[in-house]
């Protein structure tokens, strides 16, 4: 039996030493290309988000590469993505594809059903080792997150971006090599050093924040590269959004989030479930912390973060930071996002200069 | 002197300014679906037009072609259509808080407090609204495009039509039509409906103070500036120059950046440009490669996701020469 999850961001390598640990055959799914986009949108519903587009294109290619066991992620309720597994599972079928099995990954509502299937999988497995494997696997999570986070405050200070994108690569190798503790802590304080040295801390970029629906936010593909997009034009990206960021607020049960849904009643009284109040709020701390401007984005008609929209639009009025709003699906076109975005900097840019 | 070039989706726009930012000579010519051969065919104009000597000192580009173009002129300052519509309209009229345009294929709102653009946004997925749609509309009623809107003023009674989408819009029209209501009745309705739909997309969330100003192609049509000031309830300025305000803007804006006195080269009108797309076949992306020649030399190539074909780097990989061969 072989598994595969669908794609976000550079997470698979963490998932990859998961299973490698739990000793459960694992094959990433093909890298998200404009063929898996395409796929994914024929078979799915029509006014589905993208995110269930390009899931159900993973799935798909991942089938065709052989695979018989396939995990999903998503918890019950935070919006219709808790419904994915079960409509992407009948889509599978009605497709053709048949002997798979689709089982929900990480269930939050329900860790005693999770635990049980993992034992079904591979029956050896104690409870010592899982812990081991989802502590490495949070280790390297949370290092992928922050080598990520160090390419974003990294780009603008340096004078050629794309020798920082190489070295992001030969990290992210070194990260998929190593299963040990120590060495992983090595290999980032290596790369920490050698991004610190690239920077020049003369030159003062702007700063804008990104906030928004969680997949358009982590999966660069789903984004049409809009953070290496700023980056290049010499913005110093802010996005706490994060796997490792959620993980937390579920190992704190839920308190960072509550935090959160309080910093944003001014505006959002109610939750508007997923990630709609934690937009508005970091979109509040942006703001107090003297960035230039926001860029929401979500997948086109994402309804929690359409709630936030409104929101946003007081946010931006009350605290006087510029926000931009974008949406994708699987027809964005990426001229359109470059003149958007070229807009927005320049107007910032010239706001800079008045104040 | 210094030249913008605003090359749109359905009209290229010529504006020559001085030293003292006033206009000299502008043109206003449909780009046909080639913008190459829109912009020579314009740069020919001025040439044999132009009384005077032009000595130009700088020249700007601007508008969804704005990078091609760029290419083809050796553009000092390349810029997006927002801002140089804001640098334009800001010129003659410095007090304006907001300015609305509704070009052939998109349309803008754009936020000015205190001379500065703050915000703006722009429609994203729907041409309902746009001068393409009229255009359209235009010609399926048999009214040429430019007497469309006094029709809008001739109307008697005020007839709903749906605005949302363009599909909607079309047979709701003649679902009217058939019913017997006059075309100019449809026409005005059809006004309304165009501008309900811009307040609805754009405005949204957006402070709409006056002075308002209204420009691009579709500020042309009185009927719309008509729907305009009734749904906002307050005066809508349209300038003089309307037509060519993002042309504007770009030379002054070539104008602030470069000093040096050059002769304009006319000599791009007989140079032989040309675009050649091609599908990547390295990754199962298969980006979409275009690329800009300039008699038989790769001067530029976008669209591959992976910056592959980016020009100079890689000339020399072994993938280029397999496909200048194949």
């Amino acid at each position: 039996m072989k598994c595969s999850l669908p794609h976000m961001g550079n997470y698979y390598l963490a998932f990859k030493s998961f299973f490698k640990t739990v000793e459960i055959d694992y094959s990433p799914a093909p890298p998200i290309t404009k063929r898996t986009i395409e796929l994914g949108a024929k078979y799915s519903p029509e006014f589905v988000c993208l995110p269930f587009k390009i899931n159900l294109g993973n799935l798909i290619e991942a089938l065709e590469e052989g695979v018989d066991l396939l995990f999903q992620s998503g918890s019950r309720g935070a919006c219709r993505y808790g419904s994915y597994l079960d409509l992407q599972k009948r889509i599978l079928e009605d497709i053709g594809f048949k002997d798979f099995r689709m089982i929900r990954l990480f269930d939050t509502t329900d860790i005693g059903e999770s635990w049980s299937q993992l034992k079904s999988l591979n029956p050896k497995i104690s409870f010592f080792e899982l812990l081991k494997a989802l502590r490495l696997t949070f280790a390297k999570i949370n290092t992928i997150d922050k080598a990520e986070d160090l390419i974003r405050h990294t780009k603008p200070y340096v004078s050629k971006s794309s020798e920082v994108e190489s070295l992001h690569q030969n990290f992210l190798q070194d990260i998929d090599r190593t299963d040990n503790f120590r060495e992983l802590k090595r290999k980032t304080e290596k790369f920490k050093r050698s991004l610190k040295e690239a920077r020049n801390l003369n030159i003062q970029p702007l700063k804008i924040g990104i906030v928004g629906e969680l997949y358009v936010v982590m999966e660069p593909n789903s984004n049409l590269n809009l953070e290496r997009q700023l980056g290049d034009m010499g913005v110093e990206v802010f996005r706490p959004l994060t796997l490792s960021h959620m993980l937390k607020d579920f190992l704190f049960l839920g308190l960072p989030r509550r935090y959160y849904l309080r910093l944003a009643r001014p505006y959002l009284k109610f939750d508007g479930c997923a990630h709609s109040n934690i937009s508005v709020a970091e979109a509040m701390l942006f703001a107090k912390h003297k960035l230039d401007g926001v860029i929401h984005i979500k997948p086109h008609a994402c309804m929690p973060e359409v709630t936030a929209m409104s929101a946003l639009c007081n946010v931006s009025k009350d605290y006087n930071i510029p926000v931009l709003f974008l949406s994708f699906d699987e027809h964005t076109s990426s001229v359109g996002l470059k003149t958007r975005l070229e807009a927005f900097v320049e107007l910032l840019k010239r706001k800079k200069k008045c104040t | 002197m210094y030249l913008g070039i605003d090359v749109g989706s359905v009209s290229t726009k010529f504006a020559l300014i001085d030293e003292n930012k006033r206009l000299i000579f502008s043109l206003y010519i449909r780009t046909e679906g080639n913008p190459i051969q829109a912009m020579k065919r314009g740069l020919k104009m001025i040439r044999e037009e132009s009384s005077f000597p032009i000595r130009m000192k700088g020249v700007g580009t601007t508008g969804s072609a704005r990078y091609l173009a760029g290419l083809l002129v050796e553009a000092d300052i390349i810029k997006n259509e927002i801002i140089s519509h804001a640098i334009g309209t800001l010129n003659f009229i410095p007090e304006v808080k907001t300015i609305i345009d509704i070009g052939g294929q998109d349309s803008k709102l754009i936020i000015i407090r205190d001379g500065i653009p703050i915000d703006f946004s722009m429609n994203t997925i729907c041409a309902a609204g746009t001068g393409s749609f009229l255009d359209h509309q235009a010609q399926r009623l048999g009214v040429s495009i430019e007497e469309f809107g006094d029709y809008a003023l001739r109307a008697k009674t005020k007839v709903n039509i749906a605005g949302r989408c363009t599909v909607f819009s079309e047979s709701d029209m003649i679902h009217k039509q058939q019913l017997g209501f006059s075309k100019e009745d449809i026409i005005r309705g059809l006004c309304e409906a165009i501008v309900r739909n811009y307040l609805a997309n754009l405005g949204k969330g957006k402070e709409i103070l006056s002075p308002v100003v209204f420009q691009g192609g579709v500020a042309s049509n009185r009927g719309v500036v008509e729907a305009l000031e009734r749904q906002l309830r307050t005066e809508v300025i349209v300038p003089e120059y309307h037509k060519v305000m993002g042309a504007i803007g770009v030379a002054i804006l070539a104008m602030e950046t470069t000093h040096k006195e050059k002769e304009f080269n006319f000599s791009v009108i007989d140079v032989d440009f040309r675009t050649r797309g091609f599908e990547c076949d390295g990754c199962p992306n298969q980006c979409e490669v275009i690329e800009v020649l300039r008699e038989d030399l790769v001067i530029s190539r976008s669209g591959d996701r992976c910056r592959r074909w980016e020009v100079g780097s890689l000339e020399k990989t072994s993938a280029f020469v397999e496909i200048e061969r194949g």
